[in-house]
């Protein structure tokens, strides 16, 4: 649905965007995912048309987006990373406006209105958007977003302000979402990505690093890990572990060892292990968490 | 643009900025009629108070009316109404909301014309209920008060306020923001408003003269070629900086 080819954009000497290539199929849920300043906006930006590219090519559902075009924003909702509304107007006239916009005459506005209305729980407040909380403000945006019943939905760290049931309920209703439309899902909370996402492209520092389904990233050898308890202290295993040079890592989490095999094969472990008087009493495959997947792939533990 | 429209005079009547110009342009219309009538009066009553003695004063005419009302329309009502417009032409960008309408299918330009075409009718809308309230207060105080020609020189006053707001528009093209495009618009008027009584070469058709060819055209003494080149000079201008304006605001990059 949405194919972005060696997509760049600098500002000045900054680069934001270097070149990055992702591809978003009809009917997924896929996760953009970075750190903030990673340029995740800057590509939203882009796909909407709101600032210029210096180079590449953005295609969506099919044909490719010039500046200046707009009939392609019809087909797509957006719900921004700080909503901004008129404050004067209530949710219901603020819809209606976002429907007037849309140029979608197949629809009957009041009803679409009321529908979405009742979608975000925002049927009975007749009071001005100025006066509204913090989550409404995000339910209305939301709303504004499907009015016109968008098939692309381009949501830009829609849970990054909310509390956690704010995000809570914000996940459930993108799953309810996920299942009549294309969602664009940027965020830099890893947790949700993993939580609602059927992609991901990791973006760094303005270059997709990964992109692929949930299922691939994570079958891939390198995304497990073992957890070991052993009878003797952390600090007795470590001393044995790290004679084995050919693990790949060895790391304490929650009072847990988590091992990186590498070349290694488990039998070698279990015998250096038993050679030392050591006991295994757990050994457990774990999948990589997508935060650990991250932190590897963009090799910056501290920040993740 | 329908859409546009509607969406920009709901701002007008929800805000009540419909309500504030039609307040304004009628207190400024009773204000240069009462002024007009009892201020002569009043002086030559302030001034036995002091002790300096009466003199021999003239019957207010309809012209002292009709200098009274373009007077407070120059310095009060264009000025309210020069920052209502900039606020207005400015209000999406500065306050965020431009992200909401431009990743709908808007076009650019449709918005900056439907801007324009709103903010002058409320300019006109104001203007014209203060005109009339004038009028009608004028013709039962003083003689002679010629309708036709007062309607006329509403429509050359209109070109000077055109000009400025198109001025203005163009420089929150340019800026995106209220502050520097009002200080400018402002500097601008003041400047030329110092140049003004120059009654020669270039000064002689800058929009800024339209107020007093506004006045002279009532009066039937204004060389008419000069009158119409002003107009003309002042809607071509006012016409270019629009284009201009609405080119600077699609080149305009909302957010750096």
């Amino acid at each position: 649905m949405l194919q972005i080819k060696n997509l760049k954009k600098s500002y000045g000497h900054i680069t934001a965007l270097n070149g990055i290539n992702l591809n978003v199929k009809r009917n997924e849920v896929y996760g953009f995912i970075g750190k903030n300043g990673a340029g995740k906006t800057t590509a939203i930006e882009l796909i909407l048309d709101f600032i210029k590219k210096d180079e590449g090519s953005i295609v969506f559902d099919g044909t490719p987006i010039q500046p200046g075009d707009v009939l392609y924003k019809n087909k797509i909702g957006y719900v921004p990373d700080a909503p901004v509304f008129p404050k004067y107007l209530s949710a219901r006239e603020f819809l209606k406006t976002s429907f007037d916009f849309s140029n979608n005459e197949t629809l009957d506005k009041t009803k679409q209105v009321e529908q979405v209305l009742k979608f975000v729980n925002l049927e009975d407040k007749p009071q001005k958007i100025g006066g509204f909380s913090r989550g409404m403000k995000q339910r209305l945006s939301i709303a504004q977003a499907l009015i016109h019943k968008p098939e692309f939905l381009i949501m830009d760290e829609p849970t990054s302000a909310l509390d956690p049931i704010g995000r809570m309920e914000m996940l459930k209703l993108i799953r309810v979402l996920s299942k009549s439309m294309t969602i664009f899902y940027s965020t830099h909370i890893l947790e949700d990505a993993e939580k609602v996402c059927d992609r991901i492209g990791l973006l760094d520092k303005g270059n997709l690093l990964i992109e692929g389904s949930k299922k691939d990233l994570f079958e891939n050898k390198e995304t497990t890990l073992h957890t070991l308890i052993t009878n003797k202290s952390n600090e007795d295993t470590l001393k044995v572990l790290n004679t084995l040079d050919t693990l790949k890592k060895v790391s304490v989490k929650n009072e847990l060892l988590r091992i990186e095999l590498g070349k290694t094969q488990p039998f070698t472990l279990f015998k250096k292990l038993h050679e030392a008087n050591i006991e295994v009493r757990s050994f457990k495959e774990e999948r990589k968490t997508l935060e650990e997947l991250f932190v590897e792939v963009t090799n910056d533990e501290g920040t993740a | 643009m329908k859409a546009l429209l509607k969406y920009d005079l709901l701002y007008m009547h929800k805000t009540t900025k419909v309500f504030i110009m039609l307040g304004l342009g009628i207190f400024l219309a009773a204000l240069s009629v009462l002024t007009a009538r009892y201020m002569n009066e009043l002086m030559q009553y302030a001034m036995a108070q002091e002790g300096i003695g009466s003199f021999p004063v003239s019957e207010p005419t309809v012209m002292d009316a009709y200098i009274q009302f373009y007077s407070n329309m120059q310095q009060i009502f264009f000025l309210v109404f020069l920052f209502i417009a900039g606020a207005f032409f400015s209000k999406d960008i500065s306050q965020g909301i431009e992200q909401w309408l431009f990743a709908r299918p808007v076009s650019k330009t449709k918005y900056m014309l439907s801007k324009t075409l709103v903010i002058h009718l409320l300019g006109l809308f104001g203007m014209l209920v203060a005109a009339l309230f004038f009028a009608y207060s004028t013709v039962f105080i003083f003689d002679g008060f010629s309708f036709w020609r007062f309607i006329g020189s509403l429509f050359i006053f209109y070109v000077f306020v055109l000009f400025f707001v198109q001025l203005l528009m163009l420089l929150v093209g340019l800026f995106g923001r209220m502050l520097w495009p009002m200080l400018i618009s402002v500097l601008v008027f003041f400047v030329l408003s110092a140049f003004s009584p120059i009654d020669g070469g270039f000064f002689k058709y800058t929009p800024l003269r339209l107020p007093a060819y506004a006045l002279s055209f009532i009066m039937e003494d204004v060389a008419t070629g000069d009158l119409i080149w002003t107009i003309v000079i002042g809607l071509g201008l006012s016409v270019f900086l629009s284009v201009l304006g609405i080119f600077l605001f699609n080149k305009q990059l909302y957010k750096q």
